[in-house]
This record gives structure tokens, sequence and C-alpha cells, in this order.
């Protein structure tokens, strides 16, 4: 037998143990509705372990430790954001005890997006992470251009002052940037909030960008230049479409990352500029259900993030795979 | 210089950014000030730092984020290369997948843990495996906060480590083969050398951030056990914005930085990192 043949065995194997365990803890402890989850697990778990053991000598592409992997990932991923989903949903007076919602109500969603406080703080989130963002890949393009094409000295002082950047706690520096903003008299203004968030933005995107632009073809610049492009078409037609979409990714992640930021919002303003994640701690005291207001605008709040990811998704790991050592 | 042309306007962003408050804080980590008093306040020298150091509250907080920085980081990777083994063997529906990993990192930190929170106290999570009727309320408000880092942060230990496998060249498969090699010493020999660079930088980027946790503590900190359910970070929420008072905000934000540096250099240290891009 080969090696193959028994790695794959043996995962069929784990699929079936792990298929009768899910089932019998199913059986003895989940109360229904979510009884059904755990059997449904469990019956994929074992039509997995069936087909394995049945086609073990066929399709000798598929592997059986990678379809347990994924459904590893679905339940990981799926099992807490059905709970947030449930928490979200939740109808008033109710208590969320089971995964499966036994009612929904989408109070507050609508609730959320009708409210004057959440459009504000919504508004004012994107904004700081907008202005940000754009700020930080204007600024970081042009250093990461400089890192990695012009040897000057001083460029082991511009990454080691990204790379401290991201390990120094923000609230550590946010804290009296607040001050700060409070002497000057701009505490609570939409300027002082979005200063105060470059720190994260800006070594982030020195960071993503140098690493991404270390292994871009730059030569084809040269080449360009020797064939007699003018400046703008060099830029245009060569540097462009080259580092273009490692830029485009970058700004996705950096973006992100400002739009998902509490830190500094809770040290530098105190509610007329207070940015949405920053002020989610206080708004959501108002409702009747704080966790359940909490979910609610959770979820609402990640999806410019997911919709992102997914269409950054590929650049993601394009970006990062196509680092060699 | 022609470089310096280029890179001045980032390299003076984080210094206006980081440089001045921190500079700021280490100036005020002398003076002792209420909020809303303005000025500088009473000189105090190093009474802010000797308060600090000397305080039970802010030992507990350390010991808290770094056995929590230890627990999160260990899980992420755990699960991370789990998950990584299996996007690099599938092939087909590869994009779906990678997606699917990135999708609880966007889900905001603050209403991860808080779900988290819910579903230990009283929520699915203790409906399925028991109650947390043995936990103490500061340590169902830790779990959760470790659930939902690692819930999050797993996917994005992948990301990396996958990176670390396609690293591995293929012709370095392809000798293993022709020499004879089996699975396994393929994977001691060949896989795990190779891609032990990209996973030391995983763990090291997991680790300065799990160690700058901050908005999980918030969402859950129990104010009955502030010292136990702190971390550095939110102390220096507390200092600052719930106390107001300036002098130990300033201190602790010197001193988490100093920790933070320390740390990073020592986990550098350990994992042999030395290149972090």
């Amino acid at each position: 037998m080969t090696a193959s043949l028994r790695s794959r065995l043996a995962a069929s194997y784990t699929a079936a143990l792990a298929g009768l365990v899910v089932a019998s803890w199913g059986i003895a402890a989940i109360p229904r509705p979510d009884l059904w989850i755990w059997l449904t697990v469990a019956s994929v778990l074992l039509l997995t372990a069936a087909a394995g053991v049945l086609l073990v000598d066929r399709l000798p592409r598929v592997s059986v430790w990678a379809v347990l992997g994924v459904q590893l990932i679905l339940v990981f991923v799926s099992v807490p954001l059905m709970w947030v989903l449930h928490l979200a949903v939740l109808p008033p007076g109710a208590e969320a005890q089971l995964l499966v919602p036994s009612g929904a109500s989408g109070r507050h969603f609508v609730d959320l997006l009708s409210r004057d406080t959440f459009q504000h703080d919504a508004s004012v989130g994107l904004v700081v992470a907008a202005v940000s963002t754009l700020i930080a890949i204007v600024a970081a393009a042009f250093a990461a251009y400089a890192l990695v094409n012009l040897p000057f000295r001083g460029r082991r002082v511009v990454y080691g002052a990204a790379l401290i950047c991201q390990v120094v706690p923000t609230a550590a520096v946010a804290g009296p940037w607040g001050d700060q903003l409070r002497a000057l008299g701009a505490f609570d203004s939409l300027i002082g909030v979005i200063i105060g968030s470059l720190v994260i933005t800006v070594p982030l995107a020195v960071w993503l960008l140098a690493t991404y632009f270390r292994h871009l073809p730059w030569a084809l610049a040269d080449a360009a230049r020797a064939d007699g492009a003018t400046g703008r078409q060099v830029l245009l037609r060569v540097l462009v479409p080259v580092a273009g979409p490692g830029v485009l990714t970058a700004t996705a992640v950096v973006f992100v990352v400002a739009w998902n930021d509490l830190v500094v919002g809770s040290f530098t303003s105190s509610g007329r500029s207070t940015p949405m994640p920053a002020s989610l701690r206080f708004f959501a005291q108002d409702y009747d259900n704080p966790v359940s207001a909490t979910a609610a605008a959770g979820l609402l709040w990640a999806v410019p993030p997911l919709i992102l990811i997914a269409l950054a998704g590929r650049g993601i790991f394009a970006g990062f795979a196509s680092r060699k050592v | 210089m022609r470089g310096w042309r280029f890179a001045a306007p980032a390299m003076l962003l984080m210094v206006i950014a980081a440089g001045w408050p921190l500079g700021r804080a280490l100036y005020l980590s002398f003076f002792r000030r209420q909020v809303a008093e303005g000025g500088r306040g009473e000189a105090v020298g190093w009474a802010n730092y000797g308060a600090i150091l000397s305080n039970g509250t802010w030992w507990r907080a350390v010991a808290t984020a770094a056995v929590l920085m230890l627990v999160i980081v260990a899980l992420q990777l755990l699960i991370g290369l789990a998950f990584a083994a299996t996007l690099h063997r599938i092939v087909g529906i590869n994009d779906a997948v990678r997606l699917l990993i990135l999708v609880p990192f966007a889900v905001l930190s603050y209403v991860s843990a808080t779900a988290w929170s819910s579903a230990l106290d009283g929520g699915f999570a203790s409906s399925w495996f028991g109650g947390p009727d043995s936990l103490d309320s500061w340590q169902t408000a830790l779990a959760a906060v470790v659930l939902s880092e690692v819930w999050r942060g797993a996917g994005v230990a992948a990301v990396f480590i996958v990176v670390g496998l396609s690293r591995v060249p293929a012709a370095m498969y392809e000798s293993a083969r022709a020499d004879g090699a089996n699975w396994r010493q393929t994977l001691i020999r060949v896989t795990v050398p190779a891609a032990l660079p990209a996973i030391a930088v995983a763990a090291f980027i997991r680790a300065v951030d799990s160690f700058r946790v901050f908005d999980a503590v918030v969402a859950v900190g129990d104010p009955e056990n502030r010292g136990l359910t702190s971390v550095p970070s939110t102390l220096v929420l507390d200092g600052f914005i719930r106390r107001g008072e300036v002098g130990l905000g300033a201190t602790l934000s010197v001193v988490s930085v100093v920790l933070a540096g320390v740390l990073a250099y020592a986990v550098a240290k350990v994992l042999r990192v030395r290149r972090a891009w």
C-alpha cells in the first residue's frame, strides 16, 4: 500500500471517529434545534469517511485531509458568526441560549440605520478611515519606492520607525495625543482624530508597500526609458500597471484596519467627532439589550470590510505569495 | 540624498503621529494634573513611575497581557497551521476558502468579544458544553477575549503560513521524491525548515498584535476585577479618560511602550526574526 493511500485511509478513519464523537455528544447533550446542526455535521463527517474509504484509489487529486480541513474551516468560521447573527436579530425580551434563533426581528438593524447618531458616527468613521488611508498610502508609496530603489543614508531609520510604530500599543500614543489636542483646543475635532489615526495607517502602509515593491520588476521602467519613453509614459504605461494592483490591495488592507480601529477615537474625542467603532461602546447602552444592539451594529459595520476583502482577497494572497526569500 | 525627498513625507507623518505624542507622554509623566486643569501641573519627579511600578494592579495587568498573548498566539498558530495546510492542498475552491478564513477578521474585535462573552455566559457555548458556573466572572471574561482573538486572528495567521509553504520551491519536493523520501521525511526535512522563517514572522506579528489587545478587553472588562481583566492598554484608558489623571496616564503610556519594545525585541530574538518585511 502506498503512502498516499495510507494517508487517505487515516484521514477517513479520523473523519469517522470525529463524526461518531460529534453525533454521540450531540444526542447526549445538545437540545433541539441545535441538535440538527450537530447531526448535520456528524453526517457530513461520516459521509466523508465513507467516500474516502470507498473511493480510496480513485480521484487522486482530491486530498481527504484537505476536505476535512475545509469542513473544519466552515464550522470554525460560521458557528460564531451565526451566534453574532442570532444576537443581532433577537426579538425584544427574548434570551439567546442556543445557536439557532427561535425568532427573528430586524428591529436593531432598522433602528440603527434610521438613527441620527449612528448615521453621524458612521460618517465620521468613514471620513476618518478614508482620509487617513489616503494620506498614508500616498506618503507611503513614495517612501516605499525610495526604500526599494534609492539607496540613501537613513533608510534603516524609516524602516525602523515603521516597525516601532507597529509594535507600540496604539493606546499609549492615542492617550497623550488626546491630551495634546485638549491643550491645543482641538479635542473632539475631526482633524485631531484623523492625525491620531495616522499612527495606525502610515506605518502599516509603509510596511505593506515596501514589502510589495521589493519584488516588482522595476527594471521594466529602465527598459522603457532606454526605449525612449517619456517620464509620463513610464509612469502611466509601466509603473502604474506594474505597481497598481499591489497599491490597491494595500489600500484595502489599510482602510479595513483604520475602519475597524476603536482605540484612537476613544482617546481623542467625546461624541461630536467620535468615529463609529469607538462610539459603539456608548450608544449600545441606549438599547434595552446592549449586547444585541452591539451585535447588530457590528454586523452592519462588517459589510464594507467584507466587500473589500472579497475584492482584494486574491491580491492579499498574491501580494504575500510573490515574496521570495 | 534623493531618497529623502521621497521618504520625508511618510517619516514626517510618523514623527507627528507617534513621536510627538510619545515625547509629550514622556514629559507629562513627571507631572501630576487632572485633565480639567490646564497647564503643566505639579512637578513630581519620578513619583508617577514609583506609583505604577509598586502597584499590584499594574503588574497583574502585565501578567494578564502576557498570559493572553501566549495562549492566543499558540492557538492562532495551531489553527492557522491546520488552515494553511488545507489551503495549500485544495484545488478548485481555493479563492472561496481563502475568503472564508478572513471573514472573522472583518468583524470588530469589540463585537466579537461581546458575542463570545455572552456565548460563554448563558449562550450557545454554555448550553453545549456546560455552564460557566465553575468559572469566576473574570475567568469567563478572559476566556471570551482568548476565543474572540483566536477566532478573528487564526485566518490572518494562516495567510502568513500559506506564504511560508508556497515559498518552498517545487524543485525541492521533486528532489526529495527522487531521493526516495516518504511524506514524513519530506515534511520534517523539506517543508518545515523551508517554511519556518515565515511561520516565525507570523508568530512575531501575531504576538505583537495580541500584546496590544485593547478592544476585546474593553468589551468584557469586569469593573469588579479590574486588576485581573485589565491589560496595560486599558489601564492607559483608565488613567487618561476614566480617572482623568494625565500624569498617571502619560506614565502608563511610557511604561507600556517600553514594555512592548522589550517584548518585541525578546520575541524577535527567540524566534530569530531578523526581518519582518
